[in-house]
């Protein structure tokens, strides 16, 4: 499959201003005992202004590396990332925010001092930090638990927190890795509508990963489809569906067969 | 909107769900019954059995060899005999505060400092292994030809003694910091003293208070000793000459001052741990 | 065969600059202070070819072996009650938890008015030196048990007899060779302290070295006991591994 940028192809609903974000040509090698597995080989990406863009695919495509690399936590053999033009390949913090699967709070910090975080790191002075971090806490409706701690929350709760925490320092561009992963069903749709409310209210550019296709037809303006081994895009999806989106878009026809069309393609490139 | 708070069952230890109850019905309301659901009066019953116990055995054999509970109790009374016990208690601790202070100051910063290194973890923890297996008691002949006999004699031995414990337990805490919570500070560009700051030192205090339960205890331990070992002072002195005497019952009563010394420490630090790990959750 | 080197390298380096620190601290010093490597390895020949070293450090083995045993046999199933039964739990507990804070070294002199300082005082301090550790890591496993595990057996009609040897003992095992290796260590500590005090066996051999200011063989007597250690670390340890491979031993705390 082409490996080529998915500005190519046809855009209807992309805003005509220059890519938010652009991955060029990045390439990452595991090595394992002695030989080395491409994860992503000369892969580019290409994000735009305020766009909600989906990584869907199945375990081990890359997806999550990929946002990694996107976010510096994780190097790359090759390639570089572009944040509104400023080349970032490899640094952290600079305008992106992210949201652990595993949610990954500090047990130690109250709710409070988890959103607080990223501002303390940037040296923003005690006062302004709570102010702004209560905001957040606000935002995502943990008013009341405001100096719980995160062994008290739910597992939903938590990843209030997390999404608070990313939010907290006004990130340029919020990636998103598989948020919702470690969540039960119930939970995973309340949080969807959630977030696509706070994303109505503060608008921005969002990468978020995800293996289930109902999400990402849910969720996304543009949904990039990858397969494994190395990661490459399949398929980039146009999501036609109107804003703002309700519940009940995912029992509509157009919905289903979008849903089943994606299916059938990501049965063709998974290895089981 | 919001999901009711659903309060993580994790932090319940395994404790009192896993044992399975004695097995005795509760019948009605008698002394028995009641003694077996509260099990703290019998955990006090018990050790009164062991003294009545021990009180009937004293009867029976040579005062030398065991004194009856009483005669141990009226040194406690003796308030003359108190204060000099004491005041060689409040000596000892001089030794034990320096020793311990010295492997706290000495094994917290360098167990950090080889836990975060991969490198220095793989260089030297079979070392440090390796002389852990040495029971410190073997080093006394050295700390004399070193110290000689006295004061810097039994600090160094409080110092050996603990400080291994403390920090093979500190270095297994500092490289159990969970890589994703570092991510989480990388992810927002803290950098790596920021991170060593906020990220890794919390995350390392439990294990910061293992170390202290258990080097605590070693480090009592040293200080005994080395008042045995070396030049007999405050308690051991005490207990050396009551041995000499055939004096059992002041023995005994400095084996039980040390014993409740050693309990009042991991109390102490209970209560520290739970006053500040309150965010800890136990996992099994 | 490469990655074995390379696993090696590192920990080998390690101990060569401690050799290297060692050697140069230890010519300095001088060997009435602090033999060097060298010189300890020489030493170390001679005291294998004397014989008195390894004479004293089997018999003193032997005995301590009596001790340690006593307190696996009495440890072991003594906490797994414990585990199981809150009864015992709080019949037992307030004496494990005052003689866990208890200084062995303080016990010395005691058990020396009672017992003498014959053979029963070195196999009570090193029973009463191990047992407890064992007891205790013996009551943490019993206590992870899962009701679950126990649960299943129960539905396919397992009689009582029957779920403890095969499930509540094999739960057990990780923690029994735990409870082992931690209480022989315990168990070489008591049996070196209390030899020393009464200046017998192999503590009489390093009280003499010490004494004559012969560091040399003082650092080869500890070297011994440092492997006799390690040695019985690795047997209880390939022994839990051998008997248990589907439990990560390294789980398991005290």
């Amino acid at each position: 499959m082409s490996t080529a940028s998915a500005e190519s192809m046809p855009a209807p609903h992309r805003l005509e201003a220059a890519a938010k974000l652009e991955a060029r040509r990045i390439t990452k090698f595991y090595q394992r005992d002695g030989s080395k597995l491409p994860v992503l080989e000369d892969f580019s990406l290409s994000v735009a202004e305020l766009e909600f863009l989906v990584l869907l695919g199945p375990s081990g495509c890359g997806k999550s590396t990929l946002l990694r690399i996107i976010d510096g936590i994780e190097p790359c053999d090759a390639g570089q990332i572009i944040l509104d033009g400023k080349d970032v390949t490899g640094t952290t913090g600079a305008g992106r925010g992210m949201v652990f699967q595993g949610f990954e709070l500090f047990p130690w910090r109250t709710v409070m001092g988890n959103v607080a975080f990223g501002l303390e790191v940037a040296g923003i002075g005690s006062k302004e930090r709570l102010e702004v971090a209560r905001e957040y806490v606000n935002l995502v409706g943990l008013n009341g638990f405001a100096n719980s701690y995160p062994h008290e929350l739910s597992g939903g709760m938590q990843q209030r927190v997390g999404i608070a925490r990313a939010l907290a320092i006004n990130p340029t561009i919020l990636l998103m890795d598989e948020p919702y992963g470690a969540l039960d069903v119930q939970t995973r749709e309340l949080l969807q509508d959630e977030l696509l409310n706070i994303w109505e209210k503060q608008r921005k550019t969002v990468i978020f990963v995800t293996h289930s296709i109902e999400e990402a037809l849910y969720l996304a303006d543009r949904i990039v489809v990858m397969s494994p081994r190395p990661g490459r895009i399949e398929r980039v999806i146009e999501v036609p569906f109107a804003r703002p989106r309700r519940d009940e878009l995912k029992s509509t026809p157009q919905f289903l067969d979008l849903r089943r069309d994606i299916w059938q393609t990501l049965k063709k490139g998974a290895h089981v | 909107m919001i999901s009711k708070p659903d309060p993580s069952t994790a932090g319940l230890s395994l404790g009192g769900d896993a044992a399975v109850a004695g097995g005795l019905p509760a019948r009605g309301d008698s002394i028995l019954s009641r003694a077996v659901r509260d099990k703290r009066l019998l955990s006090i019953a018990s050790v009164l059995f062991v003294i009545a116990l021990w009180q009937w055995g004293a009867g029976h054999v040579s005062g030398f060899l065991l004194p009856p509970p009483a005669e141990v109790l009226s040194r406690f009374l003796d308030p003359k005999w108190l204060s000099r016990l004491l005041g060689a208690l409040g000596q000892s601790l001089i030794q034990l505060g320096l020793g311990f202070g010295l492997t706290l100051l000495i094994a917290v910063p360098l167990g950090v400092l080889i836990g975060r290194s991969v490198i220095l973890t793989r260089m030297f923890e079979p070392v440090i292994n390796a002389i852990y297996a040495i029971p410190p008691v073997a080093f006394i002949p050295f700390l004399i030809v070193w110290f000689g006999l006295f004061l810097e004699a039994r600090v160094a031995l409080v110092f050996l003694m603990s400080v291994f414990d403390v920090l093979v337990i500190v270095i297994a805490g500092a490289r159990d910091v969970r890589s994703a919570l570092v991510d989480v500070g990388r992810s927002f560009g803290a950098s790596h003293q920021q991170r060593l700051r906020l990220i890794v030192l919390p995350a390392l205090l439990p294990f910061f208070f293992a170390a202290l339960r258990v080097g605590s205890a070693r480090a009592i331990n040293g200080m005994i000793t080395a008042e045995l070992f070396f030049a007999a002072v405050n308690l051991g002195a005490i207990m050396k000459r009551a041995t000499q005497n055939f004096d059992s019952a002041t023995v005994l009563s400095v084996v039980l001052l040390i014993c409740v010394l050693g309990l009042i420490a991991q109390s102490g630090i209970a209560w520290l741990e739970r006053r500040v790990l309150h965010w800890h959750v136990r996992s099994a | 065969m490469k990655a074995t080197l390379q696993r090696l390298a590192l920990p080998a380096l390690g101990f060569a600059s401690l050799l290297l620190v060692w050697e140069i601290a230890g010519r300095i010093a001088g060997p009435a202070l602090f033999a060097p490597p060298s010189s300890v390895a020489v030493d170390y020949v001679g005291l294998l070819r004397q014989g008195d070293m390894l004479r004293e450090l089997s018999s003193s083995l032997r005995q301590m072996a009596v001790g340690f045993i006593a307190a696996c046999v009495v440890g072991m199933p003594l906490g797994a009650v414990m585990g199981r039964s809150a009864v015992a739990d709080a019949i037992f507990r307030p004496w494990v938890s005052m003689f866990v804070v208890t200084s062995t070294a303080a016990l010395i002199p005691l058990f020396i008015l009672f017992l003498g300082t014959g053979l029963m005082l070195r196999v009570t301090i090193v029973f009463l030196a191990s047992v407890w550790y064992i007891t205790l890591t013996t009551y943490n496993g019993a206590r992870g048990i899962s009701p679950q595990q126990i649960a299943v057996a129960r539905s396919f009609s397992a009689s009582p007899l029957q779920i403890f040897w095969k499930v509540t003992l094999p739960a057990l095992y990780p923690y029994l060779l735990t409870g082992a290796r931690i209480g022989i260590v315990h168990a070489i500590r008591a049996m070196v302290l209390a030899e020393m005090f009464v200046i017998i066996g192999y503590g009489a051999l390093m009280h003499r070295s010490g004494l004559s200011l012969d560091t040399g063989q003082l650092l080869g007597l500890l070297i011994t006991l440092m492997l006799v250690s390690l040695f019985f670390n690795w047997l209880l340890g390939a022994t839990g591994r051998w008997l248990a491979p589907w439990y990560d031993q390294q789980r398991v705390t005290a």
